[in-house]
């Protein structure tokens, strides 16, 4: 399939939380501290961004004569 | 038949066989003969189809099966065959209790009638039942159920294939369950049939070809479900293509077949079991609302965090600003300053007593240098006298009439001019004691 696959939420949510493990070790400097802020603003975005995503159709998934799986919409 | 009386003239002759029907005895038949009489008298007599229940015993078999069938008074051997084995669900062994359904035929090859079985069941357990549990053993001995072997959830799944009937209950359950919680899922239905002939083939046929392109069409995990029914109408989902197909299926499976009370081996087989559709779709799907609250917390936990650094941060700062040395530098200064004008002062105050102690040591010095010295003893009256070269005069014989001396008193010089010189003439002694006395004091 040549459609880029969005964004993963665990990837996401896993990243996030590791960001907020390295703050709260207090190991961290101011500088790198507002580096990982920003970038853990970024994945609160991605996060919500995918958590808010519209309902999606549900398709209809068949195999062609040569066993190659389809989607097709369906009025499911 | 009458044994002949032995006669040993008859031993030269050879016997002829005894085909005719001497004395009246019926013409002798082979036992190929005599075995199809008995065929014959078998297959008249017996029914074509007998049902037969007794404990089977002596069982051999691999492809083909042999075993007898008895009960308290009686044994009838038996023989199925490789192509009705193989459709056998039956665990057949020594000590079971069967219906076998055949017919009964002469063996002429070794001359015994048999019975030829078309059908075994199990005494007092329906078929479906008993083909259930010898299937859950033979997949349980292959690991089918391991736990170990079970597949994880995906936390996320972005993509889930549903393999049912697109006219089910079912189907409806999981979409409402998948698009209340997680609605950004993309859900696929794989249409099957769920009962009848066709079913099993069909939903291994489905999971087997999902299982093949999962990562290319990107499916996380597949849900297997259908709504509820008797053991028949489940039966699909007991069979052993079906369990093949799931266990070999190499993304993870949710079954939910039937009502809570139906265990289907599909559903021991997959890796998680769930008791309805809408069961399988909230196990699988997290629930979107609930993972937002959480994201809101971890922004809060984030500004939170960055906050009181940048707090802890200004504190530090200003616990420097507020340090004397950048609040009054000049106290730095001043306090060196302080410093080095005490050491100075030190260094005068005792560099004054060094040298008054030096002036009081030569004092004392001189005074201790004066009570010996030369002054001392001309303040007693004595004089000393130079000669012309101020040297001191310590003979008369040295100066000559019209040199010039020096005489040296305690207050000063008296200059003369020699008018004479000489030895001493008198007392002697006490001269001499007094040139001793001179020679002390020099």
């Amino acid at each position: 399939m040549s459609k880029q696959r969005s964004p993963k939420y665990e990837d996401a949510i896993t990243q996030l939380e590791q960001i907020i493990e390295n703050l709260e070790s207090g190991e961290t400097g101011l500088e790198d501290s507002l580096a990982e802020y920003e970038k853990g603003m970024d994945l609160i975005k991605q996060c919500r961004t995918i958590l808010g995503t519209a309902q999606k159709k549900i398709k209809e998934l068949t195999a062609d004569s040569d066993g190659k799986l389809v989607k097709k919409d369906t009025n499911v | 038949m009458t044994r002949l009386p032995f006669d040993p003239d008859r031993l030269s002759t050879p016997l002829a066989p005894d085909m005719g029907s001497q004395q009246g005895n019926e013409a002798a038949m082979t036992v190929s003969q005599v075995a199809s009489l008995i065929n014959q008298a078998v297959a008249d007599a017996a029914p074509k189809k007998i049902r037969v229940v007794g404990e089977v015993s002596n069982f051999v078999g691999r492809d083909h099966w042999f075993f007898s069938i008895k009960d308290d008074q009686a044994t009838l051997r038996c023989v199925c065959f490789a192509s009705i084995a193989r459709q056998v669900k039956v665990p057949v062994q020594d000590g079971l209790s069967v219906v076998i359904t055949g017919r009964l035929a002469f063996y002429e090859v070794q001359g015994h009638i048999q019975f030829y079985v078309d059908k075994v069941e199990p005494v007092g357990q329906g078929p479906l039942e008993l083909q259930l549990r010898v299937l859950c053993d033979q997949l349980a001995k292959l690991g089918y159920f391991d736990e170990e072997k079970k597949l994880s959830l995906p936390a996320f799944p972005q993509c889930v294939a549903i393999i049912t009937s697109r006219s089910g209950a079912a189907l409806q359950d999981v979409i409402d369950t998948t698009s209340r919680r997680w609605p950004g899922l993309e859900l696929l239905l794989y249409d099957v049939r769920v009962q009848g002939d066709q079913a099993a083939g069909q939903i291994a046929d489905a999971i087997t070809t999902i299982s093949r392109q999962a990562t290319k069409v990107e499916i996380d995990a597949i849900i297997l479900t259908r709504g509820g029914g008797s053991i028949e109408h489940l039966w699909a989902f007991n069979e052993r293509v079906v369990a093949d197909a799931i266990y070999h299926c190499k993304i993870p499976i949710v079954a939910a077949i039937g009502h809570q009370t139906d265990t289907t081996v599909a559903e021991l087989v997959a890796d998680l079991r769930s008791a309805t559709p809408t069961q399988a779709a909230m196990a699988l799907v997290p629930d979107a609302a609930a993972l937002m609250m959480q994201v809101d917390q971890y922004a809060q936990r984030l500004t939170g965090l960055l906050s009181r650094q940048s707090s802890y941060a200004q504190q530090r700062l200003d616990s420097v600003r507020r340090h004397p040395l950048f609040r009054r530098p000049d106290l730095l200064v001043n306090s060196a300053g302080q410093r080095l004008s005490d050491l100075v002062t030190q260094l005068v105050r005792s560099e004054k007593r060094c040298i008054q102690e030096r002036k009081r040591m030569v004092a004392a010095l001189d005074r201790q240098l004066s009570g010996v010295g030369p002054q001392s003893i001309l303040g007693r009256g004595y004089s000393y006298t130079l000669d012309s070269g101020n040297r001191p005069l310590r003979l008369a014989k040295k100066v000559r009439k019209g040199h010039r001396i020096t005489t040296v008193l305690c207050d000063g010089r008296i200059s003369s001019i020699v008018e004479s010189s000489g030895k001493a003439t008198l007392q002697a002694g006490r001269q001499k004691q007094s040139d001793r006395g001179q020679g002390d004091l020099f």
